[in-house]
């Protein structure tokens, strides 16, 4: 793979950087990559070998590039950091997978970090509000750690087709959720954009290896001026730790000498982080919901697993009437029995059970254990775990699967009248 | 546990920063913790208890303690990450997680002026590769450039203390890293501590303690000292729950002092690669936790981790360099495994990979024969295949009966 063509245009408020990515063993077609910022640091934003590596290495790895040939220095550490997050990802998924050479034409240059400046990613969620309602608390605003500003990656999460309703609908809910969060917490915001997943679109790569590197990538283009940026965890420490595409054990690895990428996992369970938010005011203004479209005035929809567990969560710590961002008649023990199981998320349920019981709300607490109990069940089917796991592998290994077939073919017919 | 009274007592050659520590829960007596610097150091040390908090969290949490009460100032981003760190423990080996309270508030600290780098230095493989490779990255006009080795002294994989080999092992030490740290333009600080006595469980040492211990002491420095690394001495596929690890390293971080966790990309061969090509540090590398030696040498030369690096040398075409310098196969033939023959088999393998492809089929033979051992062993140790699976269940319906009626039969034939 060969990234050249550097450059770097303003027009109007718009500052773009671009280079041209051009594969050289995998048979797909150049890719004119563009970063485009607005706002408070957006005259800051810098091409560079770091950028770019970012950009590209891990789906370089994934398309079997046998080098990585950019324009200009990249920074030795960050050089290593990149090889240790590759074997990182090849230990997690077991695929045998060779970093391509690394070939900057102006070789391996640490920048220098200039006056201690930290940022900090905004999405307008929980986890990245919660940082900067932490930071506010935490730091006087002349310390270096005090964040300064924040970054809104505007069009991510991308589930939503990009030419969709529903794509431009979530954009305009999560870029109106940050400016009001950034605005309530002091931190002037720039918003930037990128075609940087169209190097490889599959959502499936970004969730697993991707998803920090590409941000690390995007942060990389301010450090001129920020010598630390804040990624949130949306992990637990102690209570889940799942390979990831962000991941304490990654994103510190896309530090460089000169920019600091700090994986924040000081925020405790979600139900505190929820806690944090409703004590500063700011559950109103919370965008958790990766539904849509939705009608003008909508936010949330009230009736996904995380619009119900931050519901929960509001509930739970006595500041559910807080959360005008949700329609609170979704708040039900019917909502919650039905809500359809997705992913490892009965983590979360548990606290909420418990603050929901501390409240005396216990309908809304006995269904947050049900959920837990077919999450929990789910999870132990997917696994194959218990007897009945073992015997669905025996199953599988010996008979072809022919035991579950026959059992659902009866409890088909049994259900028939 | 409540932790309080910071004290500074300074005497001709040595500062020595303490504090008090007592239990709430723990019926354990209370005690006081320390760490000595040299007297020059005195304006670069901390007044405060942060650095005691770390090694006091990490025990608490290892015996059930509810909370942490600190007598003072807390550094707020350090209190996150502490009590991070103890989440990821109890994650890992289970137990509790003690809340973290601090009697006068919580306050952000300020960095010094100026960027100071440090390295956590032994004189070992690990930590001069880490060396080794920030000469190869920065000038040294960089911040990230190391100006100080921070030598401590009880970081060793044996009982700490007064013991003769303890003694022994601390003379060796500070003579390996004094010569190399003169090579490479480092400042060395060496520094005595108490830490292990709080708990001296060995296990405890090494599966949760031994980097605390390490980023408690950079606290105290942290007048002085902006970045610290740890050098990494697990590398990815080898990576475990385990006292230091890349993500719990780094959560020993502060609000003026990083903790860095470096080298986890790097196997224990790529590492003696690199130092190959530094053989003037090579004559000052100390890897050997045997003694004591009772000789002015800094390493036995014949224990397994002597022999493993000589044979790691060797296959770096670098053996000259080391004290003991050669091995061959017949230096393997019946070698001991070590007190941590689980964590050995993994370097063997590799270096009987490494002979193969230098084309030495007697030296890769004999390291592969070692490297079987040690996994013969391990397998035993984590209860894999179908035995570990029988012990299991002998284990947790028979008590182990089984295990000790077949030990009983062999002793007999």
């Amino acid at each position: 793979m060969r990234i050249d063509r550097y450059r770097q245009t303003r027009i109007g408020v718009r500052f773009e950087v671009g280079a041209t990515i051009t594969w050289e063993d995998s048979d797909r077609p150049p890719l004119e990559l563009v970063y485009a910022a607005e706002g408070e640091a957006a005259a800051s934003v810098l091409p560079s070998g770091d950028v770019f590596l970012l950009a590209a290495a891990l789906p370089a790895i994934r398309h079997g590039e046998r080098r990585l040939a950019l324009e200009g220095t990249v920074c030795p550490r960050l050089r290593d950091g990149v090889a240790a997050a590759a074997a990182v990802i090849a230990s997690w998924y077991g695929e045998a997978r060779e970093l391509p050479a690394i070939e900057p034409a102006g070789g391996f240059r640490p920048g220098i970090p200039g006056e201690p400046r930290s940022a900090c990613f905004l999405s307008g969620g929980v986890d990245s509000v919660e940082v900067l309602v932490r930071n506010r608390e935490q730091f006087p605003p002349d310390h270096p750690g005090s964040i300064r500003e924040a970054l809104h990656v505007s069009g991510f999460p991308f589930r939503h087709d990009p030419r969709s309703e529903a794509f431009r609908n979530l954009r305009e809910r999560a870029e109106r959720a940050a400016s009001r969060m950034a605005a309530a917490l002091a931190a002037p915001l720039t918003r930037i954009e990128s075609n940087l997943f169209e190097i490889e679109s599959s959502f499936e790569f970004s969730g697993r290896e991707y998803y920090s590197a590409a941000y690390a990538s995007m942060a990389h283009l301010f450090s001129s001026r920020w010598t630390s940026i804040v990624l949130a965890s949306f992990e637990q420490m102690g209570v889940s730790l799942a390979p990831l595409g962000s991941h304490p054990l990654l994103d510190p690895l896309y530090s460089s000498a000169a920019l600091a990428f700090d994986h924040d996992t000081r925020g405790g369970r979600r139900v505190s982080r929820v806690e944090a938010i409703a004590r500063a005011g700011l559950a109103s203004t919370l965008l958790v919901c990766h539904e849509a479209p939705f009608p003008e005035g909508v936010e949330n929809c009230g009736r996904c697993e995380k619009c119900l567990r931050t519901m929960g969560e509001l509930a739970a710590v006595g500041a559910l009437g807080t959360g005008g961002a949700f329609p609170l008649d979704a708040f039900t023990p019917g909502t919650i029995e039905t809500l359809p199981v997705t992913g490892e998320t009965e983590i979360f349920w548990i606290p909420i059970a418990e603050g929901l019981r501390r409240a005396g709300r216990n309908a809304l607490a006995d269904a947050a254990l049900r959920y837990v109990g077919r999450a929990r069940a789910a999870h132990r089917w997917a696994a194959d775990r218990g007897w009945k796991g073992n015997l669905r592998r025996l199953d599988r290994r010996l008979l072809g699967g022919r035991l579950l077939r026959a059992r659902r073919a009866l409890s088909g017919a049994k259900a028939e009248p | 546990m409540r932790v309080f009274d910071a004290r500074r007592e300074t005497s001709a050659e040595i500062v020595r920063l303490s504090a008090s520590v007592a239990w709430e829960d723990s019926p354990r007596p209370p005690r006081t913790i320390w760490a000595e610097f040299p007297a020059e150091l005195e304006p670069s040390l901390s007044e405060e208890l942060d650095g005691f908090t770390i090694v006091a969290a990490i025990v608490a949490q290892h015996h059930g303690e509810r909370r942490l009460a600190i007598e003072g100032t807390l550094c707020p981003r350090l209190a996150g990450n502490v009590s991070a760190a103890t989440s990821l423990l109890a994650g890992w080996f289970g137990g509790f997680v003690p809340g973290i309270e601090a009697s006068r508030g919580f306050a952000a600290r300020f960095s010094p002026p100026r960027a100071r780098s440090a390295l956590f230095f032994s004189g070992g493989i690990d930590s001069l590769f880490a060396l080794a490779r920030n000469r190869d990255r920065y000038s040294p006009a960089h911040p990230a450039f190391f100006r100080d080795a921070i030598v401590v002294d009880g970081y060793c994989f044996h009982p700490a203390g007064g013991s003769p080999r303890a003694r022994d092992y601390w003379r060796r030490t500070q003579r390996a890293t004094s010569s190399a740290a003169r090579i490479a333009g480092l400042d060395p600080v060496f520094v005595r501590t108490n830490f292990r006595e709080l708990e001296d469980d060995f296990d405890f040492f090494g599966a949760k303690y031994h980097a605390a211990m390490l980023a408690a002491v950079a606290h105290l420095l942290s007048p002085r000292v902006t970045s610290a690394t740890i050098s990494s001495g697990l590398d990815v596929p080898r990576l475990r729950p385990w006292g230091s690890h890349p993500v719990l390293d780094v959560l020993y971080s502060g609000s003026s002092l990083s903790i860095v966790h470096d080298g986890v990309e790097s196997s224990r061969l790529e590492k003696v690669d690199r130092l190959a090509a530094w053989p003037a540090v090579l004559g000052s590398l100390m890897v050997c936790h045997e003694g004591p030696l009772g000789t002015d040498a800094l390493n036995c030369g014949q224990c397994e981790k002597c022999l493993r690096t000589r044979a790691a040398l060797e296959a770096a075409g670098a053996s000259g360099s080391f004290e003991t310098p050669g091995v061959s196969a017949a230096d393997l033939r019946d070698l001991p495994l070590g007190p941590h023959p689980w964590a050995v088999a993994g370097y063997w393998a590799e270096l009987a990979d490494r002979f193969r492809a230098r084309e030495r089929p007697e030296m890769s033979a004999a390291a592969g024969e070692v490297a079987s051992r040690a996994g013969a062993i391990t397998r035993w140790h984590d209860g894999r295949g179908w035995k570990g699976a029988f012990r299991r269940l002998d284990r947790r319906f028979f008590g182990s009966l089984l295990l000790r009626a077949s030990r009983q039969l062999r002793e007999r034939t």
